[in-house]
Formats: structure tokens, C-alpha cells, sequence
């Protein structure tokens, strides 16, 4: 009875994505009246054949790939520094450092990125104030591939610190005391003990940050335009600008499998932990 | 051999101290200096956007309010957002004492069902959706995008209110029932006021991530009906000058004051889950 609206809800979705996996399977038929009949693999064919949305997955994992390598490596420090705070007020500056950000409109968030990377934007103007190039000379990174990894790795921080502080502040820190009172530095007793004690919370954030930068839609849309498409902007290309339906839908399923196995990873990885 | 030991610990100390402050602080640039330069840049009275401003005044605040697509988008998003809100956390509180009442067979089932939503790409939500409402011939955008994100938004009530179910002491609901008190006077007078946090913390999440959607609107929105993430980008893809910066520093105000309103209601430990 309580569950009846989810359950409503849930079905409508169900039967959409359904609709869109039959899509997926007709022929295409540009100007056609009626939905042409008959069933074909063609689009999965295309879709994993053709070089030109090949790169585009390839590109897809790559930049996600750098963003959770970079988003771990800056995000872990700021968690580590929230869950060890010694007064509340550094710990609450921190938080707010971090939330508002994540509760900031995400488009909002990537113009300020433009204004920071753009051939006129903050970068390119100091580096010519300080005279570390000419007033002719400029960095590229809008529409690079540098440009969009940093963008994800800016969309994907928040997600991983608030990962990582839940995970470090399950950590019994009298371990830590311990190491140091026995006679290790803090590095050594960092290294030594808190790291390998937080690795799997390192994993979870890093698969998180993965699967955000996979199915990223507005980074590379804003920061890329289309000189770095991924593999989201490419079906919001082939649905809405270039009308093909089906191969839309086939590249919206190829999304869907990739999503759906690095979940399953996920749940793979973190079963595993429980055992352990 | 003991004075080696001390200076390569020493060295460790230094370089592992270093790499941190060094990693510590990129962090803390990436996610405060964006924000920071477009709240400067917004005040800026130039024509263009020009880092640094040549003159300063609050013109483009004023033409945010005299922008017609960004006063009619506004609108648009904060009706839907408060729709959502409603919708989803009635379904969601629902679902969420279904779970927790009932030992339901097949539950995790039931769970990984309702959870599946937030895990599907939102580029693939998006084209489903659009393909369903133009197959049922239902071509009211306003109401296309509200269905959206709705079933993007109730898992996340779901969650946020299991986890206070979770905690909560059933034998509070036997003693106010050994009282005299009828089960819906218990529910409004016992249960409810104690999982207030996460009744709060789920409609924080819903009306957030539908004010703040961009992909699913992407996709739904008619000639008429923008959301505000949508009016922003499109107008930054034609005109330079600082009003976007202007609505931007606007609404990095709003997730300020909600963050404090967070502050005040559930903690801030408690919303990025440091404590239960």
C-alpha cells in the first residue's frame, strides 16, 4: 500500500526505458510518416564499430579516468583535514568550502570555470602580468582535453571528499596515536597505518568519481563544446540536432550497459570489503 | 646508522608534509577560486567580461532583473522544484516505512529497484522520458520536466529517511500506543518529529537537484518552458557581458543560505554523515 506511489513511478520508467530499448532496434528511416517496421543490430554495429564513436568512448574513459586520479589525490587532504579539524570552526569552514560548491548550480560553476580558463580569462591574464609569456602567447584549455578533465575533476570533488570524510571518520584514530607514541613521525605513521586503513573508502570514492565523469552531459558540453565530445553529448547530438532516433537510443543503451556494470563493480567491491 | 635513520625520517617528513600543504591548497583553490572570481567579476562595469574590471558598478545585477528569460525561468524552475519537493518526499517518507515496517520478501529487490533511478545516466533518463511523453502524445513540457524530477529526486527522500527509520526506537511508538494514542496520532506526534532530519535532509536533496538539473530538462524543455540551468547556458553561448556572472554570484548566495539554513536544521556534521 505505502509503496503503491513508488511503484507507480517506478513502472512509468521501466516502461520508458523500455520504449527507448525498442528504439534502439529499428531501422532508421529519415522523413518516414509511420515507425518503419522490422528489427536490426545495425545501430549497435555502428556504434561499436565506427571509429568516430569508438574515440569517443575511448575519450570518455580516458578524461574520466584522470579525474578521479586527480580528484583523489586533491580531494583526500581537505577530508582528512575535515575529520581531524581541531577546533569546530576550521572543520565547519572546511565543509562550507566543500558544500557550497556542491550545492551551487553545476552550469553556474562551469561558466566560472570558463572565466578562469578562457584565452581571456584569469590564468592567461596573470600569466602575462607576471610576464611568464607575451601578450600574443596564450594557454588553450577551453575546448582542449586538459580543459574538460579539469572541469570534471572540479564537478567530482565534492562527491569524493564528502566519500572520503564518511570513511575516514570511521577511523579509530588512537591507531595513529599509538604509531606516533611507539616512535613514528606523522608521515611515517600516515603512511604506515591511517593510508592502508583508508584504502577502501579511496576505492569508493574513486569508483563514484569514475561513474559521475562517465555519464558527464554539461562539462564537456560547456568547457568542450564540440571539439571534446563524450559519449553523452554524442547522444544528445544524435537524438536532438541530427534526428536518428535509433542510433540515439543504441549509444543511449551502450551508456546504460557501461553504467550499470561499473555499478555493479561497485557492489562487487564493497560485498567484498564486508567479507574481509 | 641511527643519525641516517633521523635525517631520511626527517626527509620523508618534510617532502610527505610538503606534498600534502602543496595538494591541500590546490584543493582549496579549485573550489573556492571559481566562485570567488565570478562574485568579483559580477560587480564589474565594463561592456565585456575583462579580467581585471576597468570600472565597477551593480548594472548587470540590474539586468539580470530586467532579463525577461532569466525573471520567467526562475519561475519555471522554483515551481518545479516546489512541486518536486512535495511529491517526492510524500512518496519517498512512503516508501521509505514500507521498507523499514515490513520484512518483506525479496526486499533488497525492492531496494535496488527503487534505487535504480539515481544510478542510470541522467543523458539516458532524459532521452527515455522524451521519448515516452512524444509517444503518448503528452507535449506539456512544464509537467514533462516536474515527472522527471520527481523520479530522479525520490530515491534520494528514500534514503535519507530510511537512514533515520534505521535509528529510530520502535519501543517509543509501544509506549505512546500503550498511552491510549491512535497509530495516526502516533505517527504525527512520536515518529514524525523525531526523523525530522531526515525529512529535511530529503527534501533539501529533491528540491536541489531539481532546481539545479540541466541533462533531463535538456532534453524536455519547448519553446517556452526553460528552466533557469537551461536560460543560463543559452545565454552565455551568445553574450559576454557579465550578467551571468551576476545571476551566478546571485544564486552561489542561495546555496550559502541554504547551507546555513542546513546548519541550523540538521548539523553539518550530520549532512555530510560524519555522525549518524
Amino acid at each position: 500500500m505505502l509503496m503503491l506511489p513508488a511503484f507507480a513511478l517506478l513502472a512509468f520508467f521501466a516502461v520508458a526505458l523500455i520504449l527507448l530499448f525498442q528504439h534502439s532496434f529499428e531501422p532508421f528511416a529519415p522523413g518516414a510518416k509511420a515507425a518503419p517496421s522490422g528489427i536490426t543490430l545495425a545501430h549497435y554495429i555502428k556504434a561499436l564499430t565506427d571509429g568516430l564513436y569508438l574515440s569517443s568512448l575511448w575519450l570518455t574513459f580516458k578524461l574520466s579516468f584522470y579525474a578521479m586520479v586527480s580528484a583523489v589525490f586533491i580531494g583526500y587532504p581537505i577530508a582528512y583535514q575535515i575529520v581531524r579539524a581541531r577546533t569546530a570552526f576550521v572543520r565547519n569552514a572546511l565543509i562550507m568550502l566543500v558544500a557550497i560548491p556542491f550545492m551551487t548550480n553545476l552550469i553556474v560553476r562551469l561558466y566560472a570555470l570558463t572565466l578562469v580558463m578562457s584565452n581571456t580569462g584569469l590564468i592567461n591574464t596573470m600569466l602575462r602580468r607576471i610576464g611568464f609569456m607575451s601578450e600574443n602567447e596564450l594557454v588553450s584549455m577551453l575546448r582542449t582535453e586538459l580543459g574538460v578533465a579539469i572541469g570534471l575533476c572540479y564537478f567530482v570533488l565534492p562527491f569524493v571528499v564528502f566519500t572520503l570524510v564518511s570513511s575516514l571518520g570511521l577511523l579509530d584514530t588512537t591507531l595513529e596515536e599509538a604509531a606516533q607514541s611507539l616512535g613514528a613521525d606523522r608521515t611515517v605513521a600516515f603512511l604506515k597505518v591511517t593510508l592502508p586503513l583508508s584504502i577502501p573508502g579511496v576505492i569508493g570514492a574513486s569508483m563514484l568519481a569514475f561513474m559521475l565523469s562517465v555519464s558527464a552531459f554539461a562539462t564537456p558540453l560547456v568547457l568542450g563544446s564540440n571539439t571534446v565530445p563524450m559519449i553523452a553529448n554524442k547522444i544528445y547530438d544524435q537524438v536532438m540536432f541530427v534526428g536518428n532516433k535509433p542510433f540515439g537510443s543504441a549509444l543511449a543503451v551502450v551508456a546504460l550497459v557501461i553504467a550499470v556494470t561499473l555499478l555493479y563493480l561497485q557492489a562487487r567491491t564493497t560485498e567484498g570489503r564486508r567479507d574481509a | 646508522m641511527l643519525r641516517k635513520r633521523t635525517v631520511v625520517a626527517r626527509a620523508t617528513s618534510a617532502v610527505g608534509g610538503g606534498i600534502a600543504a602543496l595538494s591541500l591548497a590546490a584543493g582549496v583553490l579549485l573550489l573556492a577560486g571559481p566562485i570567488a572570481l565570478v562574485i568579483w567579476l559580477s560587480f564589474g562595469g565594463d561592456l565585456f567580461t575583462v579580467v581585471p574590471p576597468e570600472s565597477y558598478s551593480l548594472r548587470w545585477y540590474a539586468n539580470v532583473f530586467k532579463t525577461q528569460e532569466f525573471v520567467a525561468a526562475f519561475r519555471v524552475s522554483a515551481e518545479i522544484a516546489f512541486i518536486t519537493t512535495l511529491v517526492s518526499l510524500t512518496v519517498g517518507t512512503l516508501a521509505a516505512f514500507a521498507l523499514d515496517k515490513y520484512a518483506l520478501p525479496g526486499r533488497s529487490a525492492f531496494q535496488a529497484a527503487i534505487y535504480s533511478p539515481i544510478s542510470i545516466p541522467t543523458v539516458v533518463t532524459g532521452i527515455a522520458l522524451l521519448f515516452f511523453f512524444s509517444r503518448i502524445g503528452f507535449h506539456n513540457s512544464f509537467w514533462n520536466i516536474a515527472v522527471g524530477h520527481i523520479i530522479i529526486t525520490f530515491p534520494y527522500v528514500v534514503r535519507t529517511v530510511s537512514v533515520a527509520l534505521a535509528r529510530y526506537d520502535r519501543s517509543l511508538d509501544e509506549a505512546a500506543a500503550s498511552l491510549g494514542a491512535h497509530p495516526v496520532q502516533v505517527f504525527w506526534r512520536v515518529t514524525l518529529p523525531v526523523i525530522r532530519p531526515g525529512l529535511f535532509a530529503g527534501a533539501l536533496f529533491a528540491f536541489v537537484l531539481s532546481f539545479d538539473d540541466f541533462t533531463v530538462s535538456m532534453f524536455l524543455i519547448g519553446t517556452n518552458t526553460h528552466t533557469l540551468p537551461v536560460a543560463i547556458y543559452q545565454y552565455m553561448e551568445f553574450n559576454v557581458n557579465p550578467t551571468v556572472s551576476a545571476i551566478s554570484a546571485l544564486l552561489v548566495l542561495m546555496s550559502v543560505v541554504l547551507m546555513l539554513g542546513v546548519e541550523r536544521l540538521i548539523g553539518l556534521n550530520r549532512f555530510i554523515g560524519l555522525r549518524g
